[in-house]
């Protein structure tokens, strides 16, 4: 069963080219502070606080 | 969507390299209330190393001409941090056909932290977790009101493991497909099975069916909803179970979306 499963993770994390691209797993993720749709600046790492994070990056609202 | 990853205690967070304008009227328009930061110039987006250099690549893959002003977007990437902010996971689509990809893989993630989905062209999709992966698609571009199109699901499972059938003892996992839709209104009727292969396990009575690489499952789908609707989201869950010659993996799913098109009414 932990075969099988560590098999499942590489999967999960080896498969596409872009997999190697901009930062790593283990990483800090490094602090991004943008504004959001409001205007407001957001420092990213101080909004989190404490909790995890899911950042997803999307391709446009536009189109 | 995100309501289950803020619960869950995550923080979440959208990049695109959008307007803010565009975002708040998007954000508005979809009811968003977590930030959507715009990196406007894509200055993060290059630091990152993310850009898609590939664009007009990706793109030809869909026969869509690129525009100048698409220059700029991201690689389609998710990144789960911890509470340090350390990545801990990475998730990579393979395409960004799918609008509102972003939305349906903060689902995702939330429902089932281990899947590794690709959100879907409008009218086929792929998915898969570790051993099983899936492509879905509509036997028609468009859909009409009250229409009964086929849906075809396509399940790969690895070599040196089976899925069980549909059939199984009690207790087992056998391989179901439910179908959800946005707007409501379409239902899925009974799937037609390809024939399974008889499998008895050493030592036990029961009786298995099951399915190995490749095979094509059929199920119509009536689109019970009324003209006008738009685009209708169909989100397919695959349910199964996994085993080898000597393991089994705890039952799981996985998830395909697409979204098919409303035909132009004359």
């Amino acid at each position: 069963m932990a075969t099988a499963r560590a098999r499942l993770g590489n999967d999960v994390t080896t498969e596409t080219d872009y997999q190697e691209r901009g930062p790593k797993i283990g990483e800090m993720f490094p602090n991004v502070r943008l504004p959001d749709q409001r205007g407001e600046l957001v420092d990213l790492h101080r909004r989190r606080g404490r909790r995890r994070a899911v950042v997803v990056f999307n391709r446009s609202a536009v189109w | 969507m995100h309501q289950d990853l803020e619960r869950a205690g995550y923080a979440v967070f959208a990049i695109t390299y959008d307007r803010q304008v565009d975002l708040k009227a998007f954000a508005d328009k979809q009811g968003i209330d977590y930030p959507i930061l715009s990196d406007e110039g894509s200055r993060v987006i290059r630091e990152l190393g993310i850009l898609d250099e590939d664009l007009e690549v990706h793109h030809a893959r869909f026969a869509v001409p690129t525009r100048p002003e698409q220059h700029g977007v991201a690689y389609p990437m998710t990144f789960v941090l911890d509470e340090k902010g350390r990545i801990e996971r990475k998730i990579v689509e393979e395409n960004y056909r799918s609008r509102y990809g972003g939305r349906w893989l903060l689902e995702e993630l939330g429902r089932a932290p281990a899947v590794r989905a690709t959100s879907g062209t409008e009218t086929s999709t792929t998915a898969s977790q570790g051993i099983v992966s899936a492509r879905a698609w509509l036997d028609s571009p468009t859909y009409f009101a009250y229409q009964r199109l086929g849906l075809h699901v396509e399940v790969t499972v690895q070599p040196g493991w089976h899925a069980y059938g549909p059939e199984v003892p009690p207790g087992y996992t056998g391989l179901r497909i439910e179908v959800q839709s946005a707007p409501s209104g379409v239902r899925s009727g009974r799937p037609r099975w390809p024939d399974a292969r008889p499998f008895r396990i050493a030592g036990l009575d029961e009786l298995f069916s099951v399915y190995e690489g490749t095979v094509e499952i059929t199920a119509p789908v009536d689109f019970v909803v009324n003209r006008g609707s738009g685009p209708v989201r169909l989100e397919i869950s695959l349910g199964f179970q996994v085993c080898s010659d000597t393991e089994c993996l705890p039952p799981t799913s996985l998830s395909l979306s697409l979204t098919a098109p409303e035909a132009a009414v004359p």
